[in-house]
């Protein structure tokens, strides 16, 4: 009997001391659904109240948020003061690299109904297709249908079709496009020795190219010694070999705009076709002669920085850099370089929308601050502090086009823009193309090799 | 009742209790997860596809046929064999010259050599990306100066694992060095003075005193570092994740894509399972090693 009794002392104190070092979180909840603000509703009701009675429904309510570390993120931040006093709702928002986010989201999103810990998720194009098919994404519709700030209408439907809407039902309400466009060097396309040299070079006009093949070789034209000490100080194109996403990324403007394809209509695997296989040799040929000796370990940030330090004539980037670029704080080439569609037309088209998960700890609050945060005035407001808008009403909006003027031309890159197949595996199909990319680059295997091995491992990858 | 072996009593039960908790914690947090990881590497689990759903034991033998995992091993083994020769000769001549009781400044030399091992990996890879920065680092612009070529350190795929052993054996030497200065330090004077008296050069002293009194030190230090490296993960997540290609691409590293983009826990839980075994047998066999050179 005494045994027993130690015994339980020692579980009683092993436990006691366990929960002690578990992380905070699982106090948040409590917190959240504290019971005083149902009952300061009551009392605000009754007509015996002489105070005035406190406008602030979600007074004492804390809300969760996971978000990528960008400037979009920045913006809702700024702005997201006003919304917190108004509302006495309390926002945090938990800033990420975007290599740590999908795996921090993953065990959240698997936790049972209420149960997790973000209320309101980002939600990247690449998951729309996993996070849907688990159901780990709350159905908004109805919420849709009744709500005064958001009608999908007024949204691009290419943005709509990607981070809005799946398979007839809603479960996004789009939030940024990262539609990747051509950033180039207005001021070197339009230096008279260079145009010279280019004619007397191809017998054409130094012009902004219309097809991949074009693009590849005005970057090997650029790519030059400027100041004649020997060594190339200036890249035709900033290029970003990193496996996974950044290369994959990239490579897909190469891809879309050369005809080709990762799966056809029927999903079947088409990115080893003759398309394909043109794309790549083009951008195997594009690291190797026209960017950075450092390119195949380059990611979105070393990318940036060579095309910051006026050390390349172009990059293929999303098209929101361009702001950044002319940030004298951050930029070498302030007011030198201009934004266009992809070479060939067809450039890859990404996005975010705001979701609330199933395990989503306060739907009702979740769903107050997407309302809010995604109506009109407050995405305007975003968009003339930079922000990179998805509705229609925004990017036509005379304050942000007199800001921004080359928004029209944005609206246009968003509008015919692909998106990535929206599929449930699509992390896993970047994972493999970004490895056969950077085989290629590495030269460990032929663009054929590389592109057929892709294509037997993207077959078992389809949703069946 | 004999009052002696009530005491004797009295004192096995609170030996006994003083214990328990320890081993009660040590198999909540370790024994669990091993056993449910082993569970797991038995079954088919895709996070993705809901729970556990099926005994699957194919999981162990679709490993030795995985191509990629056999160039991961190749790319790990390189990396545990550079790092941990190039660590212990570098740490041990360290350790030797700061043995030295006469130099002047030793705490302070000791200190900044310590500061690496101080530095979490993900600093010391953020670190290191943006000195290695082939067109913006201060590193190649320092090697532009004097006229050096400027290679393409993370980019060039034959450079790559070059890099990484560099960064590793930056960020590691410290601690090798740490193990071994403490050994140095509690080595006996006497056997010294001795060795001196019978007119031993001090070539003579370290061939036959420093070296076999310092084997289990070094042993030790060769071990752990060995298990580390093995496992190394972080400097190739933020180097170069696995590139170019698949030149530097590791057995954890791997493991990690497997579990955290693929969401296969059954596969990777396999994988980890071998990998431990290996590990422990490694351990096991050093540790066989060291109680042979004791005696």
């Amino acid at each position: 009997m005494n045994k027993i009794m130690m015994f339980l002392v020692y579980v009683l104190i092993g436990s006691l001391i366990f929960t002690a070092c578990a992380p905070t979180p699982t106090t948040q909840p409590v917190q959240t659904e504290s019971p005083i603000i149902t009952e300061a509703a009551v009392v605000t009701e009754a007509p015996l109240v002489t105070e005035a009675p406190t406008q602030k429904p979600f007074e004492g309510v804390t809300i969760n948020i996971m978000m990528e570390g960008v400037p979009d993120t920045e913006f809702v931040q700024k702005v997201l003061p006003k919304f917190e006093e108004s509302t006495g709702m309390k926002v945090n928002i938990e800033v990420l690299n975007y290599a740590l986010m999908h795996e921090k989201l993953v065990p959240q999103l698997t936790a049972p109904e209420g149960a997790g810990s973000y209320d309101v998720i980002v939600v990247d194009n690449y998951w729309v297709g996993e996070f849907v098919r688990a159901g780990w994404l709350m159905q908004l519709d109805d919420k849709v249908a009744t709500s005064k700030t958001i009608k999908l209408e007024d949204y691009l439907p290419s943005m709509v079709n990607m981070v809005g809407k799946l398979n007839g039902k809603t479960y996004m309400i789009p939030f940024y496009n990262y539609a990747m466009a051509l950033i180039y060097r207005d001021d070197l396309l339009s230096d008279p020795s260079l145009q010279q040299e280019y004619k007397q070079k191809y017998g054409k006009d130094l012009a902004l190219p219309g097809s991949v093949d074009e693009y590849v070789e005005l970057a090997k034209f650029m790519t030059r010694d400027l100041n004649g000490d020997g060594q190339i100080d200036l890249y035709g194109s900033s290029m970003m070999g990193l496996r996974p996403d950044p290369t994959t990324m990239e490579w897909l403007n190469y891809l879309y705009s050369s005809g080709g394809r990762i799966y056809d209509d029927q999903w079947n695997v088409t990115v080893n076709n003759e398309a394909g296989v043109k794309a790549l040799t083009l951008y195997v040929d594009a690291m190797k002669h026209a960017a950075p000796p450092g390119a195949p370990a380059y990611g979105f940030d070393e990318a940036f920085s060579t095309m910051a330090q006026g050390q390349a004539f172009s990059y293929i980037t999303f098209n929101w850099m361009l702001p950044q670029l002319n940030d004298p704080e951050k930029s070498q080439v302030v007011d030198k370089c201009k934004v266009v569609r992809v070479p060939g037309g067809k450039g890859l088209l990404g996005g975010w929308g705001w979701a609330i998960p199933v395990s989503s700890p306060n739907p009702d609050a979740a769903w107050a601050f997407i309302e809010w945060v995604e109506s009109f005035e407050v995405a305007k407001e975003r968009a003339l502090l930079g922000g990179a808008p998805a509705r229609m009403d925004v990017f036509e909006d005379a304050d942000v086009l007199a800001k921004y003027p080359h928004y029209s031309e944005v609206e246009k890159i968003v509008g015919e823009a692909i998106p990535f197949p929206i599929m449930s595996r699509s992390p896993q199909v970047v994972e493999v193309l970004g490895r056969v990319i950077s085989e290629a680059v590495a030269g460990s295997k032929t663009v054929t090799d590389a592109l057929n091995e892709a294509a037997e491992e993207l077959k078992g990858l389809v949703d069946k | 009742m004999n009052p002696s072996n009530q005491i004797l009593r009295t004192d096995r039960r609170l030996r006994i209790s003083l214990v328990i908790p320890a081993i009660i914690g040590i198999w909540l947090v370790v024994g669990f997860p091993l056993l449910y990881a082993f569970y797991i590497s038995l079954h088919n689990y895709i996070l993705s596809q809901g729970g556990i759903n099926g005994f699957n034991p194919s999981n162990y033998p679709q490993i030795f046929k995985d191509s990629l995992l056999i160039g991961a091993t190749r790319n790990t083994i390189i990396l545990t064999m550079s790092v941990v020769i190039s660590e212990i000769l570098i740490g041990f001549g360290l350790a030797l010259l700061l043995n030295n009781k006469r130099l002047k400044g030793r705490d302070i030399y000791l200190l900044i050599l310590l500061i690496p091992m101080l530095m979490p990996p993900i600093t010391v890879g953020t670190i290191w990306r943006m000195l290695l920065h082939p067109e913006l680092g201060i590193l190649n612009y320092a090697m532009g100066v004097i006229g050096l070529p400027q290679p393409a350190w993370l980019g060039d795929p034959r450079l790559a694992m070059v890099t990484i052993i560099i960064v590793d054996i930056w960020h590691e030497t410290s601690f090798i060095l740490l193990i071994l200065l403490a050994g140095l330090t509690s080595l006996p004077d006497e056997l010294y003075e001795a060795a001196m008296i019978d007119g031993a050069n001090s070539r003579q002293q370290f061939r036959f005193l420093t070296i076999p009194l310092m084997m289990p030190t070094l042993l030790v230090a060769i071990l752990i570092r060995m298990i580390a490296a093995l496992k190394t993960y972080d400097l190739v997540y933020i180097l170069t994740r696995g590139g170019p290609g698949i030149s530097t691409e590791t057995i954890s590293y791997y493991i990690y894509r497997v579990a955290f983009v693929f969401l296969d826990m059954g596969k990777s839980a396999a994988m980890s399972f071998l990998l431990l075994l290996v590990i422990v047998g490694l351990t096991l066999i050093l540790m066989r090693v060291m109680r042979t050179s004791e005696v």
